[in-house]
């Protein structure tokens, strides 16, 4: 991997870092389920997993 | 996040929402995105229908440009990826119900971009190596040498330390507000993210830079300017 791309990848992973995990997180009221996982609570919090994080999940569940 | 064709085909559509945006200057003009307003501030959102959402690494990068057009023409409260709520009259009622609070984040963030900083120590890499790529006669040899690395990395570590220290207080000095990152590990030596004054962008990378080049044995990375991600936090 050359030095350009490098950086380009760290600079993703520094975005992909920042929307995930920062930004304001506002009370909702939806829920949204993807791959039969809920990735957001109905009516106090609007909780949301890293996509990632939300994979590995769905995996580690038992069969 | 947000796919471009007929959403209205679905049954349940909910809102996406972006960010929060001070809206008494200029208008939105990024198309399917609308503004949900309340007073002086906006929500950015677009609407799908549940079903058609996207979750993967490059709707979360999309998303993150989209917030980054935001933020060039907007002052900006970046929302979280996934944000949703059930309609345009929950957005609307969010941002009376929390006005003062977005609009104090505003005034907070207005003109400032964040940059975030990690410092690599080359050094401590390089040391914890050695050991590894040797062959050892003796095992008293190899503990030895273990012993050597391990000192030779405190060391690093303290000496990075110092330097750390050093060049934080000199960014903190052209920057508003700084949230260092207590967990560090690897060689990563320190990560910490500024909220810099739009005008002081420049002058705050030639500061990094000439860093840089008084300790070569670190190594820098600056990323931003970003959207204030760090500098919003609360619900």
């Amino acid at each position: 991997m050359n030095e350009i791309d490098a950086s380009q990848n760290v600079t993703v992973l520094e975005l992909l870092d920042r929307v995930l995990n920062k930004g304001v997180v506002i009370a909702g009221d939806v829920t949204i389920s993807v791959a039969d996982i809920d990735l957001l609570y109905v009516g106090v919090k609007l909780l949301v997993c890293s996509v990632e994080t939300m994979e590995q999940d769905k995996k580690n569940l038992p069969a | 996040m947000i796919e471009g064709s007929n959403v209205f085909d679905q049954k349940v559509l909910v809102c996406c929402v972006y960010g929060i945006v001070d809206y008494s200057a200029q208008e939105l003009k990024i198309p399917p995105l609308y503004p949900v307003v309340y007073r002086d501030i906006a929500a950015v959102v677009g609407t799908s229908c549940k079903e058609r959402l996207k979750f993967d690494r490059q709707a979360a990068i999309e998303y993150g440009h989209t917030l980054e057009v935001l933020h060039r023409d907007f002052t900006l409260i970046p929302c979280r990826f996934g944000t949703f709520l059930q309609n345009e009259h929950t957005v609307s009622r969010v941002l009376r119900e929390h006005y003062c609070v977005y609009k104090k984040k505003l005034e907070e963030v207005k003109d400032r971009h964040e940059f975030g900083l990690k410092i690599m120590s080359e050094k401590k890499a390089q040391r914890s190596n050695v050991s590894n790529e040797r062959r050892w006669e003796s095992g008293k040899e190899y503990l030895m040498q273990k012993f050597y690395d391990y000192r030779t990395h405190i060391e690093a570590g303290q000496d990075a330390k110092k330097a750390t220290d050093v060049i934080h207080g000199e960014l903190q000095r052209l920057s508003n507000m700084s949230l260092k990152d207590t967990k560090v590990n690897g060689n990563v030596v320190f990560s910490c993210n500024y909220l810099v004054e739009k005008r002081r962008k420049s002058l705050f990378c030639s500061k990094v830079q000439a860093l840089q080049g008084m300790y070569p044995e670190l190594r820098f990375l600056l990323t931003g300017p970003w959207p204030p991600y760090n500098f919003v936090a609360g619900n």
